[in-house]
């Protein structure tokens, strides 16, 4: 039996309380359909307003079980999902389809490794949870899924995302790249070494996290001095974390051996190097980072 | 896009067991039922655990893995 008719079947249980053709399969199939398996004591019902057909795995008869939970289900391109990853899904694809996001992705589209393409549609994602209300709590699964599936490559990309250096650095970049060479690709090949060299290496960005120490995070400060490059910008959320930061800053300044200057803006801290070989005017291809 | 079925947690181990799987209590992966040394893999070729388990589509039988990746690679599928 096709499967809209094993649902029409079971829907029938309830027809003459709701008003639906169960046996028109055009209505059956454009019905949606939840699944759950609780303590109560329905086994269908129908919710007119959603358009849905509810289904309790608890209370039904073990072969209408069988039958609405067979192959049959997954024919003519039915997936079955768990409620909150369509959701995922839903909100993935309208954030995807918004004008700025296409923008960000023609953008990258190319200029990047096939491959990283995905990680920074998955940390357009995170920045999108990130600032809509409602979608907050989603963040730190994220940004841990993408760590664990893409490593120190994936956590970069996603903290650079979040921190906008793609609009604020790599696009301007890559402009100013085309201006400059006068050959688009030269200018992409040329690119592709500073993206690659700043997502792997983050020369000139440290991201504090919760489990790096202060003695790790002036570490990485000096050791982002040894690259010779004019400045550091330090990223950090969260109260301990922007104490960290002032502790070490403040430290780093009474030395006085390594910086010149430490600049604190509304979210990040950025240290000038003393005796670097670039100045702060070419070393500082981007402003001000959010 | 394709036409979705939707569940709950709650009837997550309902569902696997209808579709011949397991928990292995021990390691939290999913193995089939007849075979509880052959842990199902993601589309990705991820070792798949119970708590990450998002969905079930046919291509033989493919296990949809519940992390941001798979949903967009799935996503990416859907029509």
């Amino acid at each position: 039996m096709a499967w809209h008719a094993v649902l029409g079947k079971l829907l029938a249980k309830i027809s003459p309380k709701i008003n639906l053709d169960v046996k028109n399969p055009i209505i059956i199939n454009k019905l949606n359909v939840h699944i759950t398996n609780i303590d109560n004591n329905q086994d269908v019902n129908y919710d007119p307003e959603k358009n849905t057909c509810n289904i309790n795995l608890k209370n039904l008869e073990q072969n209408l079980k069988k039958e609405i939970l067979s192959l049959d289900l997954l024919e003519e391109e039915r997936i079955l999902l768990q409620d909150k990853c369509k959701d995922t899904i839903e909100e993935f694809r309208s954030q995807e389809k918004l004008a700025e996001t296409q923008e960000r992705l023609r953008f990258l589209d190319k200029k990047i490794p096939l491959e990283d393409l995905n990680i920074w549609r998955a940390a357009l994602y995170l920045r999108h949870c990130y600032t809509t209300k409602g979608l907050k709590q989603k963040v730190g699964a994220i940004k841990y899924q993408i760590m664990q599936k893409f490593g120190d490559k994936g956590r970069n990309i996603a903290n650079l995302c979040t921190a906008g250096y793609l609009e604020e650095w790599l696009m301007p970049a890559y402009e100013k790249l085309k201006e400059t060479l006068a050959d688009e690709d030269l200018a992409k090949l040329e690119f592709g070494k500073i993206y690659s060299n700043l997502v792997n290496q983050l020369p000139f960005t440290i991201f504090v996290s919760h489990v790096m120490s202060r003695d790790e995070l002036k570490k990485e400060i000096l050791r982002r001095k040894e690259f010779g490059i004019a400045f550091v910008n330090i990223h950090a959320i969260g109260d301990i974390n922007v104490l960290k930061v002032k502790a070490v800053t403040v430290e780093i300044e009474k030395e006085r051996e390594h910086c010149d200057e430490v600049k604190k803006h509304h979210i990040f801290v950025r240290i000038y190097f003393k005796d670097t070989g670039e100045t702060k005017q070419t070393a500082n291809p981007c402003e001000t980072p959010r | 896009m394709s036409k979705i079925i939707t569940f709950s947690e709650s009837a997550k181990a309902e569902i696997l067991d209808s579709f011949n799987m397991a928990v292995n209590l021990e390691t939290g992966y999913i193995v089939e039922k007849n075979n509880s040394q052959k842990i199902v893999l993601s589309p990705e070729g991820d070792p798949l655990e119970f708590r990450n388990f998002a969905g079930i589509k046919k291509g033989s039988l493919v296990f949809v893995k519940s992390d941001i990746t798979s949903l967009i690679n799935l996503s990416d599928t859907l029509k």
